[in-house]
């Protein structure tokens, strides 16, 4: 496979075959599938003479000459890519193989390999990722990322107990009234073994009983008031704790980075907001304090099981190991039905959201039949599962109950036997009976705990996981910069997924009060550009300049005040128009929305609605037509008043006499802006001051329109095409 | 309604018919790197490359190609009707590009904070698979069989996963 071509170059052969060696080794990757397509390890080197492949015994496969390479590129493939070169003979040869897990080194690695196959000096961003941890070498759960097994859990919990620290007060008082809840519970089998064995065994001292009875009562009320007590303040913590999470994770969720929300399901996201924050704040101020009293208890009636008659307090608790173990064992499958049954719901609910969404379709098509045999499906996969996690449950639950009747049995078994025999008194009997009945309750949960500690910390450790997420660069010492609307791409290059580049050196200048037209077959990276304008996403390579200065030096949230979007898809939030229109500008007059409205032809259809500009507009702007929306978001963008605007596709969506009307208010619009532009009809962008064609993320033309058409260049071929296209379906 | 991609609207609308090659008249070969094509007398490709059009419920027919611009050339319903040479060619180009190891075997499994850690022998070798919220990253093809996104995107089948470990199961099942 090695090609060794050694006629275009002045030197012997024999120095060629040696240079390599000697070179220094500019880059060095490890691929991480062999040359039969298993995994395996290659190391690719490239030096400023050669290409070459070295298998894991070290011996060097594959050497290609930089000097016959004309291009290299990472041919992209299903779960991983392989590296590419195209010699100059035209012959293309695959070099090497990896998985996705090292794809993105790979692709830098091409282009490395292109700079030097052309002569330039190598620039590119090896950026070595650590993918283990450095301290226990394990595999990290995100490139770069924390170890989750070297955060100890401890501190984990830490952070989360950080949470309590506002409300001490009451976390204080609360576990007070836990220890208080632990004392009163112990009192009453304390009096009933004193009644039995002082006054109804003995019978006298019946004046005693009313000083008993009236000790209980004070032990009733106090109870009462502890229970009530305690639970105000766990409600009130609740409360509180529960919305100070949610409101730390939902600020640090809108700071995050738009790559975030491209990996993640929106559903994922908002589960962290509302399940995650669940599960931490139930088990800080549920599930601790009643750990804590139950364990107090606990503790508590064994030492006076053992204090009232140790053999008796043996004997009686022994079944407890084995109502500890059921529990411990059982509870995790258990649980995982349960949850099984949550997740069943979950998806019941989906699919009924779906198909009652989509009544419409499912009627047009008349798929009543297959939409019923679908819900019937998911409807018997939620009975079944239901029914076997209760069932199991049930079973489970028999058997503890089984265990701690024992308990009792064991009790009248030896105590009756002692009692009998007079090693015993009857009150003492009773007093053990009656703590039997209370330790076996909290006992039967025990066996959780572990489980119910790790649910909450991985809660947590998600939460966290958000909150220290990357957030967007905010520059947010630099003072307010107000740009005048010089925009300028110098070698920008982008990728969403590192291995695979769709912007490839863009490099560009619109000067202020430009309008700048992007043109380009779909996924040429149209929106892409305008996404960096945006700064929605950061370049990975060559920079953006306002106004001469780096885009990364400007105040993120400065800047976007100054630039304006109007979408394909505007989004509009449910309220009112007015409110829609002013979201920009919330302090804006009743006047200056009026204003906009008109500049942006919204006026008319906004008065003959019944409500005016307090219409509710549905969700998502529902209630409104797509050209309605549209002019409410470019109301919205006029009255935000941008020094740059993006256009994007912004009459697509819409028939052709409400796309004039659109038009019309965008002229107006663009008037003194720096305005970017991307439209599906070409010739609606004929007014544009350049044209910028690209293909593939790459600038193939720019010029006027005229300029272009005369050229007869891919923009000519585009409109020609389009035009044609128009004639054959007859909208021309 | 027209969206960009119509623009390159071809002067005959025969694109849009569906295309079926007959095994017996198409011959694949390889030169200067690239798997080449030729169909009958008449036509021939410099760069064909073959893709599943149903990767996950039927990879063995229905076979794709398209040629160097990434346009359809047509589909190949069976393609173990091509003659020996084509089909192992067909074979090879196809195994190369779908990386998508089959797990064969549970060798250890290790779930900590919703991150779970399994180590797996496939029929690619040993790997180690790091998945970070199974939920997002789980794909049911059938009850018996899902597809596992670990978190670099690379894909894992887990087919007949209820012969692996308790664990494992549970896991999966879990997040089904
Ligand atoms: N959020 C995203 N995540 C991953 N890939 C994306 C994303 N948005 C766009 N792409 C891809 O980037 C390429 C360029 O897309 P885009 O800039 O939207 O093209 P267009 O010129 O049609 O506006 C396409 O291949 C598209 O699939
Ligand atoms: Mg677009």
């Amino acid at each position: 496979m090695a090609t060794l071509h050694s006629e275009s170059s002045e030197e012997t052969p024999k120095e060629r075959m040696n240079q390599p060696i000697e070179a220094e080794v500019l880059v060095r990757l490890n691929g991480d599938v062999s040359d039969t397509g298993i995994f395996g390890n290659r190391i690719l080197e490239v030096t400023n003479q050669a290409v070459r492949v070295a298998e894991s015994n070290g011996t060097v496969s594959l050497l290609i000459p930089i000097s016959d390479i004309k291009s290299a590129r990472n041919e992209p493939l299903v779960g991983g890519g392989r590296l590419e070169v195209t010699t100059k003979s035209g012959e293309i040869l695959p070099i090497i193989s990896y998985s996705l897990t090292v794809a993105a080194q790979f692709s830098e690695a091409a282009r490395g390999i292109e700079q030097l196959a052309k002569g330039e000096s190598l620039l590119i961003n090896l950026k070595t990722e650590r993918t283990r941890c450095v301290k226990c070498n394990r595999l990290l759960p995100e490139k770069d990322g924390i170890c989750p097994a070297c955060v100890n859990r401890g501190k984990t919990f830490l952070r989360i107990a950080r949470f309590l620290l506002p409300y001490r007060k009451q976390v204080i008082a609360l576990a007070s009234l836990s220890l208080g809840t632990t004392i009163i519970n112990l009192l009453p089998p304390f009096l009933q073994g004193a009644i039995i064995d002082k006054v109804l065994t003995t019978h006298k001292n019946i004046n005693i009983l009313a000083w008993y009875m009236l000790a209980w009562l004070g032990v009733i009320v106090i109870a009462t008031f502890i229970q009530v007590a305690s639970g105000r303040l766990i409600s009130f913590l609740a409360g509180h704790v529960a919305s100070d999470l949610r409101r730390d994770i939902y600020r640090a969720i809108e700071f995050l980075q738009l790559s975030y929300f491209d990996k993640k399901q929106v559903g994922a996201i908002t589960s962290r907001v509302t399940q995650d924050t669940d599960r931490v704040w139930g088990f800080l101020v549920d599930g601790m304090p009643y750990v804590v009293s139950n364990a107090l208890l606990l503790a508590g009636i064994t030492i006076f099981l053992f204090l009232t008659n140790w053999r008796l307090a043996l004997c009686v608790l022994a079944p407890m190991p084995v109502v500890v173990l059921i529990s411990a064992i059982f509870w995790k499958p258990v649980s995982q039905m349960f949850f099984r049954v949550g997740q069943k719901w979950a998806r019941f609910h989906m699919h009924l959201n779906e198909s009652l969404s989509g009544i419409r379709v499912v009627k047009a098509f008349a798929k009543e039949d297959a939409e019923f045999a679908k819900f019937q499906r998911r409807n018997q996969e939620l009975r079944d599962a239901g029914v076997r996690a209760d069932t199991k449950w049930y079973t489970i639950f028999g058997y503890m109950t089984f265990f701690t009747a024992m308990g009792g049995l064991i009790n009248w078994t030896v105590g009756g036997y002692m009692v009998y025999n007079n090693t015993l008194t009857l009150g003492n009997f009773i007093k053990v009976n009656s703590y039997l009945m209370l330790i076996y309750g909290p006992l039967q949960w025990f066996g959780q705990l572990n489980n119910w500690f790790s649910r909450a910390m991985a809660g947590a450790e998600r939460i966290f996981e958000v909150i220290d997420s990357e957030s967007e660069q905010y520059a947010k010492e630099t003072a307010a910069f107000p740009i005048v609307g010089e925009v300028q791409f110098d070698n920008v290059r982008f990728g969403y997924d590192k291995s695979n580049p769709v912007l490839k050196g863009l490099s560009f200048t619109a000067k202020p009060g430009d309008m700048i037209g992007l043109v380009g077959k779909s996924g040429a990276g149209k929106s892409t550009t305008i996404n960096l304008i945006c700064r929605f996403y950061e370049p990975d390579a060559g920079r953006i300049l306002i106004d001469g200065v780096a885009s990364t030096q400007l105040s993120l949230q400065d800047m976007r005040h100054q630039i304006g979007v109007v979408l394909q898809e505007p989004f509009l939030f449910n309220g009112t128009i007015a409110e829609n229109i002013s979201y920009g500008k919330s302090d804006a007059s009743f006047e200056e929305i009026v204003e906009a409205a008109k500049a942006a032809n919204a006026h008319n259809f906004v008065l003959s609605k019944p409500d005016g500009y307090d219409t509710m507009v549905g969700e998502r702007g529902s209630k409104l037509s797509g050209g309605e929306r549209q002019r409410i978001s470019i109301a919205r963008a006029i009255l935000h008043n941008p020094r740059i605007l993006i256009l994007d596709e912004a009459t697509s969506s819409v028939d052709v006499e409400t796309e004039k009307q659109i038009q019309e208010a965008i002229g107006r619009l663009i008037q003194g802006r720096t305005t970017f532009a991307i439209a599906h009809r070409l010739s609606t962008l004929r007014n544009a001051t350049r044209l910028i064609v690209l293909d593939k993320g790459e600038i193939v033309e720019t010029g006027t329109h005229a300029e272009l058409m005369e050229s007869k260049g891919v923009f000519y071929h585009l409109v020609e095409t389009q035009t044609q296209a128009n004639e054959i379906i007859g909208i021309a | 309604m027209l969206t960009d991609e119509d623009v390159n609207l071809p002067a005959t609308l025969s694109t849009f018919e569906l295309r079926l090659l007959e095994p017996a008249k198409i011959r694949l070969f390889q030169a200067l790197g690239t798997t080449r094509m030729t169909e009958g007398e008449e036509r021939s490709w410099i760069k064909v490359s073959p893709a599943r059009a149903f990767p996950l419920s039927d990879p063995d027919h229905y076979i794709g190609l398209l040629d160097g611009n990434g346009k359809d050339i047509g589909l190949i319903h069976d393609p173990a009707l091509l003659d020996p040479d084509s089909r192992s060619l067909v074979a090879k180009d196809l195994e190369r590009r779908y990386f998508v190891p089959q797990v064969d075997r549970v060798v250890y499994v290790k779930e900590e904070f919703g991150t779970i850690y399994w180590t797996v022998e496939t029929d690619k070798g040993e790997s180690d698979i790091v998945v970070r919220n199974l939920r997002d990253n789980l794909q049911e093809l059938s009850p018996t069989r899902v597809i596992i996104t670990d978190i670099h995107g690379n894909r894992y089948e887990f087919n007949n996963f209820q012969r692996f470990d308790t664990k494992t199961q549970a896991l999966i099942l879990r997040n089904l």
